[in-house]
């Protein structure tokens, strides 16, 4: 499990009182829910609190073909026979890990189900295949994350009730300008012209947007000026472009770009 | 070339604002009304486009319309106008300073132009955008200094209107001591993308009605021309179950199908419908859950296959070699299909649910539409109908939309030339549907979708449940034959008439615009 240790701090700057409520329930080992649009430091955050708790991470990033065996595991064959490969989420519980499942809801739906038995006071996770009963290590906590903008139809309420929640958004502009700067090493006034053209492009969120720039768009943005690429280039290339695909609004966000530069 | 989305999305952008947007010819100057912005979009210069847009929408931000004329007169009025312009797009460039460049460019006047009253306003209006311009006019140098108490143009002295009127009031003075008179009719704003101004004075002078070039806005359902629909007609005849004698009337109803009329004005469809648009995009997306295939005998993949372990390990024991392909693998399965949207536009249709609410045949048409990109969206094939009845042997069928044509502009042009009359002969609406998605595909699965505000009846029928268990029959028919068949009802409450007809999990209520996605959802694509 070492090999999943953070070893540095990683930079999080907090919006509120988020730290300090996920390690009372760390301590209390409830498993926890984090909300938010993409990009905004749920990611980051969980790897901070991983580092500062010092338990090991184990991240697994959720897409619509994970199914539960990706999660639990599976036999494999090997030379003499068949051999068992225990899934991510299996090896965090044996081992004591934070299991970090990003983006849960991309999952199939058997994903979900899996993770019950671990989400209760039971604290285990069958292994079917294996006919075995794992009780997890006392250290093993669970963090699924989605973004429910992009789903109308959400986790199951079976899924959700399990869960406390912590709801993430875009941090206020003074943090957004901190990180962006922290991040990229931008000067202040870079970084808030970065994160005014951030706060511009989140509001054609829900106009044709599925999300508006990210933190991490900007501080990519940011790093390429830095780099020594012009600035309105560098926001096409890191910020417009990825965006969308839609001609209009591109034109439209890359006109943005024009007027902030 | 902006076009007017893009306009619209790039002041949101801006500015958080959402005005509706109008076109204007390429030649004329542009002006704000309550309807909102006109702008001359189709200009062959983007930048000039651009401007006009971000000038109008800076005044919608910093400027305050209904300001009172009081003594001004028109000259001082134009150059209050033109300091206000200069005004605004100080404010509008210290937060965006790339709004101050574009500006700047479009600007062209200079000493070369003369010294007549328009040109010096001219001079000064690129004096006051451009702090680089220089001018040795004297009057155009008094205008920067009343503008702003710096040279460099970053402090601004005119900050409320009050100060602008009063400046504007010293210029016009200046200007009739120079002897040098402007004609207020035949002036035109500087630099060509500048707006007329005659908004700022709404409250002491209306302007003239100006009816928006393009429609849109409120009066277009009024104002909608039907353009003439090119009258190619088919004539179906189809069977009609009756119920008393249990067996089929041949012939008994007559279909006349066109394309259905379009109006040269299409209203803009509601701003909520992004979210739905999405909401549709994933009730389409997301379920496709149950329908997997399994595929065996793979070199990789979730599971075993234990069959195939077996025979693999038998004849890796008699000698042979191990044949890897031992795994499963779970594939989802995304069958594209085929869906016939049929719109109900009989009389009825016309009705509100409640007062003030859109029509039941708007409701059905923003469904269709929103439907139809949705589905061609995820990958399917959507066809758009509309029906009526006048009596059996005229039951008319419009084509808003064929399979493969685009949802574009034409389309919602012909959705909206959809107009409420006559009757609902819902069984020769089904049946015609079912024979339009079975002539059109073979291979793939067929839906076909009926918008309805309610019950079958027709002006040649008295006899109360003949048209629904006709339409019933029509349904059970059609299911026969490989199409699938739904019901999204208008009708505010559960009707049991339509349950009969279609099955109590094949119908589905969309009185409100919300229920859409959970309805499309239960298409099961």
């Amino acid at each position: 499990m070492d090999a999943w240790r953070i070893a540095t701090e990683p930079y999080y700057a907090p919006s509120g009182d988020e730290c300090t409520a996920f390690e009372a329930a760390y301590a209390e080992r409830l498993p926890m829910l984090l909300k938010g649009p993409t990009g905004c430091g749920k990611t980051r955050f969980v790897e901070h609190m991983a580092w500062r708790l010092g338990k090991p991470l184990v991240t697994v990033a959720c897409n619509e073909d994970l199914g539960a065996a990706d999660l639990v595991g599976r036999w494999l064959i090997d030379g003499g026979g068949t051999r068992w490969q225990d899934g991510p989420l299996t090896a965090a519980a044996r081992g004591g890990a934070i299991c970090y499942l990003d983006e849960l809801i991309e999952a199939r739906p058997d994903t979900t189900v899996v993770i019950h038995p671990l989400t209760d006071t039971r604290r285990v996770l069958p292994i079917a295949p294996l006919n075995e009963l794992l009780h997890a290590h006392p250290d093993f906590a669970l963090v699924v994350s989605y973004n429910p903008d992009l789903h109308a139809q959400g986790l199951k309420p079976a899924t959700l009730q399990r869960f406390c929640a912590l709801r993430f958004d875009h941090p206020p502009a003074e943090t957004e300008v901190a990180v962006v700067a922290h991040e990229s090493g931008a000067s202040p006034e870079l970084a808030s012209s970065l994160v005014a053209l951030g706060v511009r492009t989140r509001r054609l969120r829900q106009h044709g947007l599925e999300d508006g720039a990210s933190t991490r768009m900007l501080v990519r943005a940011a790093s390429l000026i830095r780099r020594g690429i012009a600035p309105r280039a560098a926001c096409r290339m890191a910020v417009v472009t990825p965006l969308t695909d839609d001609p209009e609004l591109q034109q439209a966000l890359s006109a943005a770009v024009d007027a902030t530069f | 070339m902006p076009t007017t989305a893009m306009l619209q999305a790039w002041l949101r952008t801006l500015w958080n604002i959402a005005p509706p947007l109008h076109s204007v010819p390429a030649a004329d100057t542009p002006f704000l009304s309550p309807a909102g912005l006109h702008l001359p979009i189709g200009h062959p210069s983007d930048d000039r486009v651009l401007a006009a847009a971000a000038h109008a929408g800076a005044h919608l931000v910093y400027s305050r319309p209904g300001a009172t004329m009081g003594a001004l007169r028109p000259t001082s009025r134009a150059l209050a106008g033109l300091l206000e312009d200069a005004r605004i797009e100080w404010l509008a460039g210290r937060e965006l300073p790339g709004l101050r460049r574009l500006w700047a460019s479009l600007h062209t006047a200079s000493p070369a132009d003369g010294a007549g009253a328009e040109a010096l306003m001219h001079r000064l209006a690129r004096a006051l955008a451009d702090e680089r311009y220089v001018d040795p006019h004297p009057w155009v140098e008094k205008g920067r200094r009343l503008m702003f108490l710096d040279n460099g143009q970053q402090v601004l002295a005119l900050r409320q209107f009050e100060a602008v009127r009063q400046a504007a009031s010293l210029l016009g003075n200046d200007l009739g001591q120079m002897r040098l008179p402007l004609n207020a009719r035949t002036y035109r704003p500087p630099a060509g993308y500048r707006d007329d101004n005659q908004w700022l004075w709404a409250a002491d002078e209306p302007p003239e009605a100006r009816a928006p070039e393009d429609g849109g806005g409120a009066g277009a359902d009024r104002a909608a021309t039907v353009m003439a629909a090119p009258c190619a007609e088919r004539i179906r005849h189809y069977p009609e179950w009756d119920r008393r004698i249990a067996c089929h009337r041949p012939d008994w109803a007559t279909v006349v199908e066109r394309v259905a009329p379009s109006v040269a004005m299409v209203p803009p469809v509601p701003d909520h419908t992004d979210t739905l648009r999405r909401r549709l995009g994933d009730a389409l997306k997301h379920r496709h859950g149950p329908a997997r295939r399994r595929l065996r005998h793979q070199p990789d993949g979730d599971g075993l296959d234990l069959e195939a372990l077996v025979r693999s390990w038998t004849g890796h024991a008699a000698g042979n070699e191990f044949d890897p392909r031992v795994h499963t693998r779970a594939l989802p399965q995304r069958r594209p299909a085929d869906v016939l949207l049929m719109v109900d536009t009989s009389a009825s249709s016309a009705d509100s649910p409640q007062p003030g609410a859109p029509s039941l045949l708007q409701t059905a048409r923003d469904a269709a539409r929103l439907c139809g990109e949705a589905l061609a969206h995820a990958g399917h094939g959507c066809a758009i109908q509309a029906f009526c009845s006048d009596g059996r042997a005229s039951v008319h069928v419009e084509r808003v939309k064929d399979f493969g044509d685009p949802m574009d502009a034409r389309c919602a042009a012909r959705l909206a030339g959809l107009r409420s009359r006559w009757s609902t002969r819902l069984g020769a609406a089904i049946r015609h549907g079912t024979r339009a998605l079975l002539e059109h595909t073979a291979s793939r699965a067929r839906h076909l979708v009926l918008i309805t505000d309610g019950e079958p009846h027709d002006i040649d029928v008295f006899e109360p449940h003949y048209l629904a268990e006709d339409a019933r029959q029509a349904v059970r028919e059609a299911r026969r034959s490989g199409v699938r068949v739904f019901c999204f009802s208008l009708q505010p409450a559960e009707s049991p008439v339509l349950r009969r007809i279609f099955g109590a999990r094949q119908h589905s209520g969309i009185v409100q615009a919300r229920q859409l996605p959970l309805a499309v959802a239960r298409l099961c694509l």
